[in-house]
């Protein structure tokens, strides 16, 4: 009988295999005889020598993680280490057995559950998952005193492993050509085996719940990304499944093949494939992916949830953070975009009919300029640890532009008088989001670094369309003829002024409609990070000729309809 | 003794790593330092790892360092930037 199990994604990914569970060892609550020494300072020895052989054990761990999966993942066993030399859970082990007489398992095992009760009182996700590490930890302890041999798997066939918990070291003793997938019972996203399992590559869904009764070698699916556990599938479903795999499989390789490759055309016009991100956390993405820069920083995730405004210590200590990751890749860092549609306690906003229409972004910044000194200064400061781009973002009039630049001077000249370091390379540049900064980009074009297209908002601000209203879809689909115009009136005004320009905007990322831009001259598309290597491959098709011809036919035509029908016959004859 | 007060700026709060990396810092520069940590009402000993998990840590959350002992100057210095930073997942 087929039966369909949803967990917790762990680690991406399709497995379809037979399985093969692994039995919880068992830490003896009634310990044999010997263990109950009755001399605490027999049982303290015992302790003392498990534990001396577990910090060699893990040591081992540690270094071989180091060598296959680099400093990050064995950063792991380096906290498993620190735990065994941490004095509060020694003095409480060693108070349990001088103390209470304890024995050096039971010792061990009431002084893990303490500290893993604390733990749970922390309510948070990233605390808890250090559960798992101190289950492991103990473990391997109980198993040192008891002298049971570490567990290995000795797998007769590539196999799905089925456990109620995998501990961090089990995952990372895991055979890679053995190990298809791993369910657990429990677990979560965040837990140590998770982590492995995503940087082993191995498929992984925990946090199943109680697992019905599996017989060993019952075929089972495995779904990463979703979660999804399939046991004793039938044909139909296991065809999807297989379909889905490979579907996955070509994209990882298209990952690894494109992630360090430069990204040219295929007649070797190079352009720069960046990364739209919105918080730290999607840094991760950025490298994996090969990203050649970060062509759009949102940096309100800073100011939002939170009674007071961020420092300009600590917004230069973000900054400079994502400067440095980027190893002189360049940083374009979008100035504060909020408005009356957002909450934020320190910032007095008016209540407003159309705050998408109101006092937002850079209009915002202007009447609000202690807040924008601020970010301006963080940002001044952060721009000699990298390659910074600042983007003020819903600029409208020249004057606009110029009232940040004086500010920005400003600041400069503050800082230069103080004899404080900052870049003289940095650049700047303005968004291209309102249709009036695209019918003056020549004289935008005059006074700024760059222009990037935000294409979702100069659609919505071109078609007069609200892009949260769903009965409004229509005004947003594709790419509109009069969008184009516009976006080729800005490329236009910064080619005859000699300076870069990109879309930042979701059509950057679209595999479609990308070449529209490249052949109006645009030289950066930036996207979410998981786009980058499919354009990629896709720009090496096509030749900066080709993509001129379609870019001039495209901006003639009469909707976005034909727009999307043209360019996905293009593509295919090319 | 000396004591400061920090305002945890890293995003993902001050997890297992910056934890550990702060407490095998203070263990193995300053070994005759007593380390303090405090969060509200709660004061932890700053050289155990599993001391600085429970205490919990979270983003925009307030700590308190107390160090006393040989070289708490430094020491105040070295393991207060461990609060002030940014750190990798």
């Amino acid at each position: 009988m087929t039966v369909t199990l949803q967990g917790i994604p762990a680690s991406p990914g399709v497995a379809i295999g037979p399985v093969y569970i692994i039995e919880p060892t068992t830490i003896s609550q009634h310990p044999s005889p010997e263990l109950c020494a009755n001399s605490p300072e027999v049982e303290w020895q015992h302790f003392t020598k498990a534990l001396e052989q577990a910090k060699e054990q893990v040591t081992v761990l540690r270094d071989k993680t180091q060598a296959e999966l680099g400093t990050e993942k064995a950063e792991i066993f380096a906290s498993h280490l620190s735990i065994l030399r941490d004095p509060e859970f020694l003095a409480e082990i060693k108070k349990k057995i001088t103390e209470e007489h304890k024995n050096a398992v039971m010792a061990a095992k009431e002084t893990g559950d303490l500290f893993i009760e604390l733990l749970r009182q922390v309510q948070d996700e990233l605390f808890m998952g250090r559960i798992h590490d101190i289950e492991d930890i103990v473990h391997r302890l109980v198993q040192n005193i008891q002298g049971d041999e570490l567990g290995t798997l000795h797998l007769q066939q590539p196999s799905i492993v089925a456990a109620k918990d995998l501990t961090p070291s089990e995952t990372a003793s895991l055979d890679r050509a053995m190990v298809l997938a791993f369910i657990t019972e429990g677990g979560s996203a965040l837990s140590h085996s998770s982590i492995l399992a995503r940087s082993l590559g191995i498929p992984a869904v925990v946090g199943l719940g109680p697992l019905p009764d599996l017989h060993e070698g019952s075929s089972i699916i495995v779904d990463g990304i979703t979660g999804t556990v399939i046991i004793n599938p039938q044909a139909d479903i296991l065809s999807e499944y297989e379909q889905k795999r490979s579907a996955y499989i070509e994209e990882q390789s298209l990952i690894r093949h494109y992630a360090g490759k430069p990204s040219v055309t295929r007649d070797g016009v190079p352009i720069e494939i960046a990364a739209n991100i919105g918080s730290l956390q999607d840094l991760d993405g950025v490298l994996t992916n090969g990203a050649d820069g970060i062509g759009l920083f949102r940096t309100e995730f800073m100011f939002m949830d939170r009674p007071s405004m961020p420092s300009e210590d600590e917004q230069f200590e973000v900054y400079k953070f994502v400067l440095q990751r980027m190893k002189g890749k360049p940083v374009v860092i979008r100035t504060l975009d909020v408005g009356g549609d957002k909450q934020i306690p320190y910032i007095e906003l008016e209540q407003e009919a159309n705050p998408f229409l109101g006092v937002r972004a850079i209009r915002l910044c202007l009447q609000k300029e202690a807040l924008f000194r601020t970010q301006i200064r963080a940002l001044l400061r952060a721009s000699s640890f990298g390659k910074l781009r600042i983007l003020l973002p819903m600029v409208a009039t020249l004057e606009e532009l110029r009232a940040a630049k004086k500010i920005i001077a400003e600041e400069t000249t503050n800082f230069k008088q103080s004899g404080i370091s900052i870049s003289d390379s940095w650049e700047l540049g303005v968004m291209i989001e309102i249709p009036s900064a695209a019918l003056l980009a020549n004289h935008f074009a005059q006074e700024v670094d760059f222009f990037s297209v935000g294409t979702n908002d100069l659609t919505q601000y071109t078609m007069a369309a609200d892009r949260m209203n769903r009965s409004l879809t229509y005004l947003h689909q594709g790419l509109a003829p009069a969008v184009l115009q516009l976006i080729e009136l800005a490329a236009k005004a910064a080619r005859a002024h000699d300076i870069w320009i990109g879309v930042c905007g979701e059509l950057a990322g679209d595999p479609e409609l990308f070449p529209l831009f490249i052949g109006l001259g645009i030289t950066e598309l930036s996207m979410g990070p998981a786009s980058i290597p499919r354009i990629r491959s896709r720009l090496a098709q096509i030749t900066l000729h080709e993509a001129s011809q379609w870019a001039s036919q495209a901006s003639a035509m009469e909707s976005s309809e034909a727009i999307h029908t043209y360019m996905t016959g293009v593509f295919h004859e090319s | 003794m000396n004591r400061k007060t920090y305002t945890i700026i890293n995003p993902t709060g001050f997890h297992t790593r910056p934890a550990r990396l702060f407490v095998d810092t203070a263990n193995e520069q300053f070994p005759d330092c007593q380390v303090t940590v405090i969060k509200g009402d709660k004061v932890i000993n700053g050289k155990s790892l599993l001391h600085m998990l429970t205490l919990g840590v979270k983003y925009q959350e307030q700590v308190t360092l107390e160090i006393s002992g040989d070289e708490e100057d430094k020491a105040q210095e070295v393991l207060g930037a461990f609060f002030e930073a940014i750190h990798h997942e």
